[in-house]
């Protein structure tokens, strides 16, 4: 496309034709106010809010859905401008549940940022809020339409990048609202509680379903000993949860749930390097029983299993390609398997008054550790949830001045991290880190690429593929795959993960071991993530996340010390008696 | 004997074809023959066109011919609008309810008749106005509109 001339406040520069006037504008460094315009979506011109001034029209133009023509005059804050945006707003706030204080979404909310830049201190419009309506029936994500503007950006990404699409506009006029199939609620219609609506939603209508109350009942009371986990992913939102800037903050967040007041700080990452182990020796075991022995009970390609998202979409989508999927556990529902059992003879202590709380960049994690197969342990395994802005919230309540925390260590047990745990945190990382250990654990070599990182698997296309060519010199018992070829591919958002296992399901394909990750990024972009997530956020946090990774001493998962004495004290072996009671699972096809 | 939904959808994606432009005359086929549009009809539809379940259900929603609950045989469509509210809609909707003994947004027990508002008809100049079915009934009084409900089978 060539560039033309358009004029922006007086100031004459050159764009590239066929780009918006709201990109225009963007580029020109041209603040104009958006609510239902998100990066990550399609268009939809909706809410009004970017309108501006184009010489020589008769009405404003809606900024984020108009193309620039050559030559266009375009004003940004005319008085015709400001009075129409003010007039939007306030219609907005008529409808709207302005009960900001009582709000999730209070002092992160675009709509009252709005209100605020605009200086909107009298609506002369009658105001009636539609009522308040709560709904609670899921166990990650909730609803209160009350709040809701209309601006079906969570429509868009339940549909776009989900391929979901349980969310619609539902009825007419004003009475239009969104909703599911016959109004149900979420738990009822095949959604997957991966939270990507909460990420996107401008104002608080859609928020995670909170245990904050819980986790404070199980801090306080003297009985009970609570075990925190931390997610990968955590470590590199949290700090934007509490305000400040994307950082690694790993210590200053076990440092932070300390001052909490819980027992024990650990970490996911622990059960991530286990994950690794098991899923790697699974890959191997299915790889050798499909080449060499001709089991056609080892399905290939095999799937990661980590993703609770990704679980749920998989057993309404395509209950047909379950045997596909790993029978691990994911890291989360594994800790609290090993927590209750080996961690509470370790400590000591009664796993009836172990309360095991895992901070995630997830909602469907609160869904995943309600399935009725996760009680391995005899108990619960893992009894709360509390997202990465849960978490946030916690450190704020108990007054713990984050920025000047000192930098402390998990406990131990179940605190070691190696980079490749770090890098589950991220779309590609698990596959990273199982093939820095499944290539080791066969050759006896470290993966042929610099300095561990297989950079084909990285990045933020929408699926990658990668192959990796065995040596002809195997260790023992892996001469099978001598001289072979691994196909891989990756996958997030759920989107591009419909489009791979359509590809899987009609035999176009020949990959060995895919990942998915229900989120675009992966976890470092969950359901449960600070808000706003966006294109430029999620690149920031993969950042930090693989600076994490090269930073660890450790950066396979098989190095790791803890998972080595687990397996020397307590699972003896990978796929044993032991793992497969405690850190296996199976699935459920759902219509 | 009527057909099954799922049949009636069938028959009706043979016909129009299974294109998302053919959701809308799906449903209204559906909505004809049966007088509302059951969640198995919605859900084949769906799976017919490859939409989600809830693309469809927003569809129905839309359109306040497309029901999703069984209504009467007879649709009473009173037109609730600003003239027709000047020229007696209050008295012919009363004589109406108490003609069927079921107000508004209701169905009579045997399944007769179910009385509906609507906004405007375009039959303004002729007001009162009312849709029975497909048929309009215009400058109604009480005593017309009791006549004319009287005479549904």
């Amino acid at each position: 496309m060539p560039n033309i001339s358009v004029t922006i406040n007086g100031v004459t520069r050159s764009v590239r034709e066929g780009i918006t006037i709201l990109e225009a504008c963007q580029i020109a460094g041209v603040d104009i106010p958006t609510l239902c315009y998100h990066p990550d979506l399609s268009l939809a011109g909706n809410c009004r809010m970017c309108l501006v001034d184009v010489e020589g029209w008769r009405t404003l133009a809606v900024a984020c859905v108009t193309p620039v023509t050559p030559n266009m005059k375009i004003r940004t804050h005319s008085k015709k401008v400001r009075h129409a945006r003010r007039t939007v707003l306030k219609l907005l706030l008529a409808s709207h549940n302005s009960n900001c204080p009582e709000c999730e979404r209070n002092k992160n909310c675009e709509l009252q940022e709005l209100a605020e830049k605009h200086n909107i201190t009298i609506n002369e419009f009658q105001t009636s809020p539609k009522p308040v309506s709560f709904e609670e029936a899921s166990p990650g994500i909730m609803r209160d339409n009350s709040r809701c503007i209309m601006c079906t950006r969570c429509v868009r990404t339940c549909e776009e990048l989900q391929s979901v699409a349980v969310i619609k506009s539902v009825g007419r006029s004003h009475r239009v609202k969104i909703s599911t199939f016959l109004d149900r609620g979420l738990n009822e219609v095949p959604c997957t509680q991966c939270g990507q609506c909460i990420n996107r939603c401008p104002t608080g209508a859609l928020f995670e379903t909170s245990e904050i109350r819980q986790v404070w009942e199980a801090i306080e009371d003297p009985e009970k000993f609570v075990v925190v986990q931390t997610a990968p992913a955590v470590r590199v939102g949290i700090s934007e949860a509490l305000g400040f800037s994307t950082a690694r903050s790993t210590g200053k967040m076990v440092a932070a749930i300390r001052g909490l007041g819980v027992e024990r700080v650990l970490d996911t990452d622990f059960t991530a390097d286990l994950t690794i182990i098991e899923e790697g020796y699974e890959l191997i075991d299915r790889l050798k029983r499909a080449l060499v022995d001709g089991d056609e009970t080892a399905v290939l390609p095999m799937t990661t299993s980590c993703s609770p998202g990704w679980i749920k979409f998989i057993e309404h989508k395509y209950p047909d390609l379950l045997p596909n999927v790993s029978s691990c556990k994911s890291p989360q529902q594994m800790f609290g398997a090993l927590a209750k059992t080996y961690l509470a003879a370790k400590e000591g202590v009664d796993p009836a008054n172990m309360v095991c709380v895992s901070i995630m960049p997830c909602t469907a994690k609160k869904y995943e550790k309600e399935r009725p197969e996760m009680r391995s342990s005899g108990f619960k395994d893992v009894d709360y949830v509390l997202t990465t802005r849960e978490l946030a919230s916690m450190i704020q309540e108990a007054g713990i001045d984050f920025k000047e925390l000192p930098e402390e260590k998990y406990d131990r047990w179940m605190g070691e991290s190696t980079g490749a745990a770090v890098i589950f945190g991220v779309t590609g990382g698990v596959m990273e880190a199982a093939l820095r250990t499944a290539y080791e654990v066969m050759t006896g070599q470290e993966v042929p690429f610099d300095g561990l990182n297989i950079t084909p698997v990285r990045g933020m296309e929408g699926i990658r593929e990668a192959a990796l060519t065995f040596p002809d010199k195997m260790l023992n018992g892996y001469e099978f795959l001598a001289g072979k070829t691994l196909n891989v591919a990756v996958a997030h958002g759920l989107s591009n993960a419909e489009r791979l296992m359509d590809k899987v399901r009609a035999g176009e394909v020949d990959y060995h071991f895919i990942e998915i990750m229900a989120c675009t990024g992966g976890c470092l972009g969950g359901g449960g993530q600070p808000i706003p997530t966006n294109p430029e956020v999620r690149k920031k946090r993969a950042e930090a996340i693989y600076d994490e990774d090269a930073a660890l001493h450790f950066r396979k998962s098989h190095a790791n010390p803890e998972v080595q004495l687990l397996y020397a004290e307590f699972l003896k072996e990978p796929l044993g008696h032991k793992s497969h009671e405690l850190l296996h699972t199976t699935y459920t096809p759902r219509n | 004997m009527s057909r099954r939904p799922v049949e009636i959808v069938a028959s009706a994606v043979e016909e129009y074809g299974s294109g998302r432009e053919a959701v809308l005359q799906i449903l209204t086929r559906v909505n004809g023959e049966l007088g509302y549009i059951p969640e198995e009809a919605m859900k084949a539809v769906a799976a017919a066109v490859g939409v989600s379940d809830a693309e469809v259900y927003g569809v129905v929603s839309f359109y306040s011919f497309l029901s999703v609950k069984p209504r009467g045989r007879n649709i009473i469509r009173i037109c609730d609008t600003v003239t027709c509210g000047m020229k007696g809609f209050k008295d012919v909707v009363a004589a109406i309810e108490e003609e069927l003994g079921v107000g508004v947004g209701e169905t009579t027990p045997d399944g007769r008749v179910s009385l509906e508002t609507t906004s405007c008809l375009g039959l303004c100049d002729q007001a009162p106005a009312m849709l029975v079915n497909d048929t309009p009934y215009i400058r109604l009084t009480p005593e017309e509109a009791r006549r004319i409900v009287a005479g549904l089978e």
